[in-house]
């Protein structure tokens, strides 16, 4: 019984807002920036969740949320069953160190002044009391898994290469055994080379460790390849989810297919059409009270700008936040 | 017609008194009213390449050998005042760094206007028009507006648009862009890599693409240049370059992209990494030590590269004996 709950909702989040004071001219009006509006997502266990969205629509504020690292201004996570908001601080840090994070910048998220060996080992030092000697085979264990020699356990950051450093960073989010490992732009920053072998190296620790991850990217194409489901984030709001295939073969939403439909491809036999959006992301500090695309969408009715959409199930486990989320989908 | 030629070009870089070959023997020839690309891992001295061209080496870099030829005129060896007189008027740059290209000081507007003024002899009235023109060019909106907004006051990709605006206000023949939508979002890396081939049919200037984005060559680019440890491995039109790899470095580099048919396979990935400077030898085949199929005499003979079937290829396997 337990365990069939567990699948269906590993990590619940709902309602989850991020909202970040704003300075302001007036000390009676508070104005506030909107990271993450109302965010409802449910992630079963050994599931791969890619987020995408342009810069500056939350995706990286929701992870950081889920990873602990930013407090929500209201709603909730739920990981395996806990409501975390109302845990006590040690306890929190006892069930969020299952929950761990990559960065996006292997450059800079390693200190330059320690070995790496030391960088590995400090996580365990906080979280459990080992002996030295634990800690290291711990270390060696861990480095094996991600593909690097336990001699790199005494150099510094700065003698490995973009690819190592990122495996040292993976490496660090695998030193508490998570369960949840969330890939916050994890690739971006690398070659094609070694972009492939990164991915490769999530992609067996999925199977081998059964994590779940939350993938945030920009690059369509990796998203897709990597991920199981596909969320679309537009303006701190969830527009669009359902599985990998669906969101990139049929988007529903205005903003997904235009999105989507000017990835740089290698295979250009496809014949697309690019739909081009006008004009910028608008402010997220305005309010706003109708759909948060309105403005940059061709396809507009009066009632977009009054009301913000319901969520739409268009087919199985794929839902919409559009007004014209069915006729847009059989078109 | 060939715009830039760059013939047997070597630059060294001086590192704890020692030179290293950072690019050896370059031979490439871009053609004009074309768009290039150059592509090739990080490190492979993609950058190097088009600084040489632009006479903005570091310090620690110098040319060792070989000759850059653009319209019959061999830029390495003007005097400094006369290549100032070609940088940024006949052949521009835009860098990679929208955030760190543009002075947080100065006005948009006024940093486009200095390009324009340090060119040509504008009249005072005819500089302001010039510069809205182009900003609307470029696909900037409300240019009057944006002429006063200082960089910081503009999202990334308006940025982008200010440095392109830059780079192009004095109509240069030939445009070097080091990776100009790296640091965008997709919608508006489309709207950028749009403009730039209407720019380049407009106004028939030559474009050198820098990138690591095999997409992104594919849509933009005519011909492909790669390149590994400073070398020009494989040249030719991007059709064939990306549909029939010839060179096994090409061909690795092609196939770790993941391709919407892959899904839930394991992604390809080459071997090893490409060896830093100090560790680089002139012996043999700089990429045989992560090479899936070498020969004995890889390691020994290092390859030229020879015209095979309308492109340049060098690799001793291909288009020899032993293929």
């Amino acid at each position: 019984m337990n365990d069939i709950k567990e699948e269906v909702s590993f990590i619940e989040i709902k309602g989850l807002c991020k909202y970040y004071n704003k300075k302001n001219n007036h000390i009676l009006k508070k104005s506030y920036l909107k990271a993450v509006n109302n965010f409802d997502i449910s992630i079963s266990k050994g599931e791969i969740f890619g987020l995408v969205g342009e810069s500056g629509c939350g995706k990286s504020t929701l992870g950081k949320m889920i990873a602990n690292i930013v407090q929500p201004t209201s709603g909730e996570i739920i990981f395996k069953g806990i409501k975390t908001g109302l845990l006590p601080q040690k306890e929190k840090q006892k069930t969020f160190r299952k929950i761990q994070i990559v960065f996006q910048d292997p450059y800079s998220s390693l200190n330059p002044k320690k070995k790496i060996g030391w960088i590995l080992e400090e996580p365990l030092k906080i979280h459990y009391k080992l002996s030295q000697n634990e800690r290291q085979k711990k270390v060696a264990e861990i480095l094996k898994i991600v593909g690097l020699d336990n001699e790199y356990k005494d150099r510094f950051p700065g003698e490995l290469s973009g690819g190592q450093r990122q495996r040292v960073c993976i490496a660090a989010a695998l030193m508490l055994e998570p369960e949840v490992i969330i890939a916050d732009e994890s690739v971006s920053a690398l070659d094609v080379s070694i972009q492939s072998q990164i991915l490769n190296l999530l992609k067996e620790l999925q199977c081998s460790k059964n994590l779940t991850y939350i993938f945030v990217s920009h690059d369509l194409n990796v998203v897709h390849y990597i991920s199981d489901r596909i969320g679309v984030m537009y303006m701190g709001h969830l527009v669009e989810v359902g599985k990998a295939e669906e969101i990139y073969l049929s988007p529903a939403h205005p903003y997904t297919r235009a999105l989507f439909s000017v990835i740089p491809s290698i295979e250009s036999e496809q014949e697309r059409k690019p739909v081009i959006l006008e004009g910028e992301v608008s402010s997220v500090i305005e309010p706003v009270t109708g759909c948060p695309f309105e403005p940059r969408c061709k396809e507009a009715l009066s009632v977009c700008k009054r009301e913000f959409p319901n969520k739409t199930e268009i087919s199985s486990g794929h839902y919409v936040f559009c007004h014209q989320a069915e006729k847009s989908y059989k078109t | 017609m060939t715009k830039l030629k760059i013939e047997n070009l070597s630059v060294d870089i001086k590192n704890k008194n020692q030179k290293h070959k950072a690019l050896d023997d370059i031979n490439i020839e871009i053609e004009s009213e074309k768009i290039t690309a150059l592509v090739g891992e990080s490190g492979c001295g993609k950058s190097l390449l088009s600084l040489s061209i632009m006479g903005l080496l570091p310090e620690a870099a110098s040319i060792a050998a070989g000759s850059i030829v653009f319209d019959n005129i061999n830029l390495l060896q003007l005097r400094e005042k006369e290549m100032d007189s070609i940088r940024g008027n006949k052949i521009s740059m835009i860098f990679q760094e929208p955030m760190t290209a543009l002075n947080p000081l100065m006005k948009v507007g006024e940093q486009i206007e200095e390009a324009l003024l340090t060119h040509k002899k504008t009249p005072r009235k005819e500089v302001k028009e010039q510069v809205l023109d182009i900003m609307n060019r470029v696909g900037l909106s409300r240019v009057k507006q944006l002429y006063n907004d200082f960089p910081h006051q503009l999202s990334g990709g308006m940025k982008q648009r200010i440095v392109i605006a830059m780079a192009l206000i004095n109509k240069p023949e030939l445009i070097i862009a080091d990776e100009p939508t790296t640091a965008l979002d997709v919608t508006i890396q489309y709207q950028i890599l749009e403009m730039l081939r209407k720019l380049n049919q407009e106004m028939g200037s030559t474009l050198l693409l820098i990138s690591h984005d095999l997409g992104v060559v594919n849509e933009l680019c005519s011909n492909i240049a790669v390149m590994y440890a400073g070398k020009i491995v494989e040249e030719g039109s991007s059709e064939s370059i990306l549909k029939t790899p010839k060179h096994p470095y090409t061909q690795g580099l092609i196939k770790s992209v993941p391709r919407f048919s892959q899904k839930n396979q394991k992604l390809y990935s080459i071997p090893g990494m490409l060896a830093p400077l100090n560790k680089r030898t002139s012996q043999g085949c700089a990429f045989a030590k992560r090479c899936p199929d070498t020969l004995k005499e890889c390691y020994i003979k290092s390859p030229d590269l020879r015209e095979i079937d309308g492109r340049k290829v060098s690799c001793l396997r291909v288009g020899g004996d032993n293929e």
